[in-house]
């Protein structure tokens, strides 16, 4: 539900319980910059920035590693312009391959998903070619990629669009020649709220139990087998009542403050020494 | 994981006998993987770039893996992971039956380029993805 | 998984042996014996921590901040006397005999990274850190002998007589500690440390009780040899344990992850030994031939290609690889010291290359190998492409011979 629109409600940065940061609401552009924003803090930083996330497996935390990821992590994004995107985003890879030589290999498509933190975050990105269905997985951090473009951000109703796969393949089709959609500086990241078909089932997964917001309709396409055994339970249904896995995989407001300030210090020091004017700590929704 | 006994598979190149299998709907399968394997009688599976039996309209054929479908956990960079597993299907002698693939090829295929039988895959190859 | 219960004295494995020596002595080994792991220390060894009642004693804040400064002047002051002192000993790189034994560290495992090579491949790495180790104490193999059954087995091996080096790692408070624990850091001049581990050192290559020692000892692209408690999984069932195959899902009742079968009817009996469900986990193990891609000298921390055993947040002792080829021709007798640090020359760079000044950076040394992510992406040339063509394996290898 929304707050009442004619109260601002200020976000402080010291808070005496963590819990999970809110992604960023509809702000239009008469909304005040909040008092993160004049920081040069980005409210939505797990979102746009979901590699500097800690690993949600708590025993694997560590101060130092992660220091050291970061410091790696950044050096990388200094040398190569790694732009916002998300799933379900149009991305273009340019790569230097072993086999090709001198050429460059190019692949466009659509991110399904982003998976792994730190040095190890990955993407997979899809595309139809000549009626059949590919996907390619990148390690965002890998050095032979040589540039990353976002032809087209958007989001999707989903985090994750494994289902293309099933989809008809129409909804997995993109230009490899397409240009480039300059995404309007302060304005919300759009969402596609497209609803898309499947082929006829068999599917590689049970998506008619899955809570997939995307599909349209899986139900009455699915066989009458699978409708008779499961009478509409939805799998993975009990997870929005797993308050620990919640605490696990989001991250607390400390945590993205202390590294999106690393990130400015970086920044400042790189560019102060006059090395690059590239600028890593920023947003595509934020008013800059 | 991979390409195994019984794994169908699409045939890409325009050979007849790969046409004829896929309008009939009765499509080849894997029957056996020229690999070695770790596992004592076990034979392993079947990947990108390995050579394959299969079994086709009543007769058996040698192919070459040229897309396949590898689950998510197994997948790495920069190797495209095609919605079907996709062959090229060989004669006797070992050269290619069709005389063009239809399909486009992941470069990480390149990397035979020294073994004979596979340069001649490769050379009937037009789109490279 | 279960956090380790043991605490700071790892002196390697003791009982677990003792079965084993007296069958060998008897003449006849028939069945594995002896105990797989230790998990509580031997009953004879003084406590080490202090236990002290919440209720016991209650000082005044004035007397605990005075307490608190004195514990830290004194860590400041042992570190320091260690650090001088280390100065003026004999540190040299030389070359290392076939027989010697360097000193180790105690090392403690923070996690695993990838890193890259040039030619664009990738090597998951632990990340190891070195954190305050110091030489707590040097004990000759005679001494050695005298005071400990350990010592009747390793002073006087095939190897040669051994010194026994003991390292510590991580400063910690010393209230926590008891009196009898706290004496030997005492002797040494070293603060109080938390973890123990030793090593079987050579008379040429001995270091001093109360050196300082750094993550330099190692060099990058060196081997080392990994030894630690791998990961403690708890009671496990014999399809984790031992790889059982277990039982159908279907067709069967109520047996789907047992053990089945437990011996024949002939036997009458179950053979010592039957691999059933038990404790899995927190044994020590080795993993040797470990290449040191990087080496961060500021935070003291080793990157090394490939796992080791134990899980994240536990110490492992880290020593030179042993095994022909990959040993150590010559580095630094007995450890590394500040004296021998050189300049590190700049190497000539072209103009068109963005070089980050050096204290923006890690003091840190990379294998040549790897990729640093200072410099722009990786691009191949035509050339490597041709070297990427493997050999063609259906045809025979043919030497060529010069005419």
């Amino acid at each position: 539900m929304f707050r009442p629109a004619a109260r601002e409600v200020v976000k402080l940065p010291t808070r005496y319980f963590s819990c999970k940061s809110e992604p960023t609401r509809a702000v239009t552009a008469t909304k005040k910059a909040s008092r993160e924003e004049i920081a040069g803090l980005i409210p939505a930083f797990p979102e746009i920035y979901p590699d500097f996330l800690q690993s949600p497996v708590w025993n694997r935390r560590n101060a130092l590693k992660e220091e050291l990821e970061r410091q790696d992590m950044l050096e990388r994004r200094m040398n190569i312009d790694i732009p916002e995107f998300y799933v379900g985003s149009i991305v273009a890879v340019t790569s230097s391959d072993k086999n090709l030589g001198s050429k460059e290999h190019r692949f466009v498509g659509i991110c399904i998903r982003r998976e792994k933190e730190g040095l190890l975050h990955q993407f997979t990105l899809r595309n139809t070619i000549e009626n059949i269905g590919v996907e390619v997985l990148y390690d965002l951090y890998n050095p032979t990629i040589k540039k990353i473009e976002t032809l087209k951000l958007e989001k999707r109703l989903d985090s994750d669009l494994s289902y293309l796969v099933d989809a008809l393949p129409e909804y997995s089709t993109f230009d490899f020649h397409m240009e480039p959609q300059a995404h309007p500086a302060g304005t919300p990241i759009p969402v596609n709220e497209c609803k898309v078909k499947l082929k006829n089932p068999p599917w590689t997964r049970r998506w008619e139990i899955s809570s997939y917001r995307g599909i349209d309709d899986t139900w009455t396409q699915a066989t009458p087998w699978y409708k008779r055994k499961l009478h509409k339970t939805l799998v993975n249904d009990y997870e929005k009542y797993d308050l620990i896995a919640n605490y696990r995989t989001s991250s607390t407001k400390e945590q993205e403050v202390f590294v999106q300030t690393q990130m400015q210090k970086f920044e400042k020091e790189r560019h102060a020494a006059g090395l690059t004017r590239r600028r890593i700590l920023k947003s595509a929704a934020s008013y800059k | 994981m991979g390409i195994h006994r019984r794994t169908r598979l699409n045939v890409v190149d325009n050979s007849a006998l790969g046409k004829e299998a896929d309008t009939t709907g009765k499509l080849p399968y894997c029957i056996h993987v020229y690999k070695q394997g770790r596992r004592a009688k076990h034979m392993p599976h079947a990947e990108l770039g390995d050579k394959i039996l299969v079994a086709i309209r009543g007769q058996m054929r040698k192919a070459y893996v040229v897309g396949a479908n590898t689950h998510v956990h197994y997948r790495k960079h920069g190797v495209p992971v095609t919605d079907q597993n996709m062959i090229v299907l060989l004669d006797e002698e070992g050269n290619p039956l069709g005389n063009r693939i239809t399909a486009p090829i992941p470069t990480k295929l390149m990397a035979n380029r020294a073994n004979v039988q596979f340069s001649k895959v490769l050379a009937l190859a037009n789109k490279y993805i | 998984m279960l956090r380790s219960l043991i605490s700071s004295a790892t002196t390697g494995p003791t009982q677990e042996w003792a079965g084993r020596i007296l069958l060998a002595n008897s003449g006849y080994i028939s069945q594995q014996r002896g105990r797989r792991r230790t998990l509580t220390p031997v009953p004879w060894l003084p406590p080490i921590k202090e236990h002290i009642p919440k209720n016991s004693f209650d000082l005044s804040q004035k007397t605990k901040n005075l307490l608190d400064d004195v514990i830290k002047k004194e860590t400041l002051a042992a570190s320091a006397l260690a650090r001088n002192d280390s100065q003026e000993t004999n540190v040299a790189i030389i070359d290392i005999p076939h027989s010697s034994r360097r000193v180790g560290l105690v090392v403690r495992k923070i996690g695993m990274l990838p890193q890259w090579t040039n030619d664009g491949n990738r090597i998951l790495c632990t990340v190891l850190e070195v954190d305050e180790n110091h030489v707590v104490s040097v004990t000759s193999p005679d001494s050695w002998y005298k005071a400990s059954a350990v010592g009747k087995r390793k002073a006087f091996n095939r190897h040669g007589p051994m010194w026994r080096v003991t390292v510590g790692a991580g400063n910690d408070d010393p209230t926590k500690y008891t009196l009898a624990y706290r004496r030997q850091f005492a002797r040494a001049g070293v603060p109080t440390k938390e973890k123990l581990g030793c090593f079987l050192v050579t008379e040429d290559a001995l270091p001093h009780a109360g050196q300082p020692l750094d993550a330099r000892h190692f060099a990058v692209g060196q081997h080392v040899t990994a030894t630690g408690k791998t990961i403690d999984w708890g009671f496990q069932g014999g399809m984790h344990r031992w790889g059982m195959r277990g039982q159908p899902t279907r067709r069967t009742t109520k047996s789907h992850r047992r053990i089945g079968s437990v011996g024949s009817v002939g036997d009458a009996r179950i053979w010592p030994g039957k691999r059933m469900p038990g404790h899995m986990g927190y044994e020590w193990r080795t993993v040797s031939g470990l290449e040191i891609v990087r080496i961060n000298n500021d935070k003291q921390v080793i990157y090394v290609k490939g796992s080791v055993p134990g899980d994240i947040g536990e110490t492992l002792l880290l020593k030179d690889c042993l095994q022909d080829e990959k040993r150590l021709k010559s580095g630094p007798v007995p450890t590394w010291a500040p004296t021998l640090e050189t300049i590190q020359e700049e190497s000539e760079l072209s103009p068109e290359e963005i070089v980050v000044p050096k204290n923006l950076l890690f003091n840190e040394t990379f294998s040549s190998k790897l990729f640093r992510f200072t410099s722009p992406s990786i691009v191949f040339t035509d050339a490597d492409a041709k070297r990427a063509t493997g050999r063609d394996k259906t045809k025979a290898k043919i030497a060529k011979v010069k005419k």
